[in-house]
């Protein structure tokens, strides 16, 4: 599933993104222009509720972000590097705040792995379910 | 420069560390141990941005460790990363590059007056 933007009302920052199922495939570009980003919660509590029915050897996941709006390569090793890391365990929701905003100049892309290191390519087990909010 | 790293009151487990110009070098076990990370702020009065990865790892080496974390920070500018709530670490080992990638192990290029000042607050 790719992320959904949704626009509200709100002059700091009026969109929404949900990526219900964040992987190793990169979201590129999500707000279609440039702006800040100033929240990001990382919702991986599907891992723990599965967790006895299906196989899940994951600890944890990365959600990783990059400046750009084209040419983005999730995981592997033409992985686009990233600029910003927010690590999360499995079973919690995980909340970063950037208070004064994180400022992108040409585009908000992410992409999900389960391994810090940038070839890493592995999407997690489970849905993680990943929610910005921008301007 | 190096941290420096104090711890509040007894009641309470909260640790504050500050590094007034954060390099390349690691410091490592940053919080002597476990704990929850709040918050990271960075103060980068430095002409190029800077970026400063977080190992979950009792140690680390620059250019070579994936981080867990990466935090930038543009040119002049001043960020603070929060989490509400906090979250769960093993250990912090904590350096600063100039560029992003992982194999970087570019110390910030500061000059005269520049400065790239480090606070960390954890649980």
């Amino acid at each position: 599933m790719s992320a959904v933007l949704t626009n509200v009302l709100g002059d700091l920052a009026g969109k929404l993104i949900i990526d219900e199922d964040a992987d190793t495939t990169a979201e590129t570009h999500v707000t279609g222009t440039t702006g800040s980003m100033y929240m990001v919660q990382i919702d991986t509590r599907e891992g723990t509720a599965n967790i006895l029915t299906e196989a899940n050897a994951d600890t944890a996941c990365y959600v990783k972000f990059v400046d750009a709006s084209s040419n983005v390569t999730g995981g592997g090793g033409s992985s686009s590097t990233p600029s910003l890391v927010l690590y999360a365990p499995m079973g919690k929701i995980t909340t970063y705040v950037i208070s004064g905003g994180w400022a992108f100049s040409n585009g908000l892309s992410f992409w999900t792995v389960t391994t810090a290191a940038t070839a890493g390519d592995d999407s997690p087990t489970l849905d993680v379910k990943v929610t910005i909010i921008s301007s | 420069m190096a941290f420096v790293t104090t711890k509040f009151d007894d009641a309470t487990s909260f640790k504050i560390a500050h590094n007034a110009q954060i390099t390349n070098s690691v410091t490592k076990n940053l919080t002597g141990g476990p704990g929850v990370l709040h918050s990271v702020k960075i103060e980068n009065n430095n002409n190029a941005a800077v970026f400063i990865k977080i190992a979950n790892a009792f140690t680390a080496t620059s250019g070579s460790t994936a981080p867990d974390w990466i935090f930038s920070c543009p040119a002049s500018s001043t960020y603070t990363y929060e989490v509400p709530g906090g979250v769960q670490f093993d250990a912090l080992s904590v350096w600063a590059n100039e560029n992003a990638v992982e194999s970087d192990n570019t110390t910030p290029s500061v000059s005269g007056n520049e400065t790239v000042k480090v606070t960390i607050v954890t649980g």
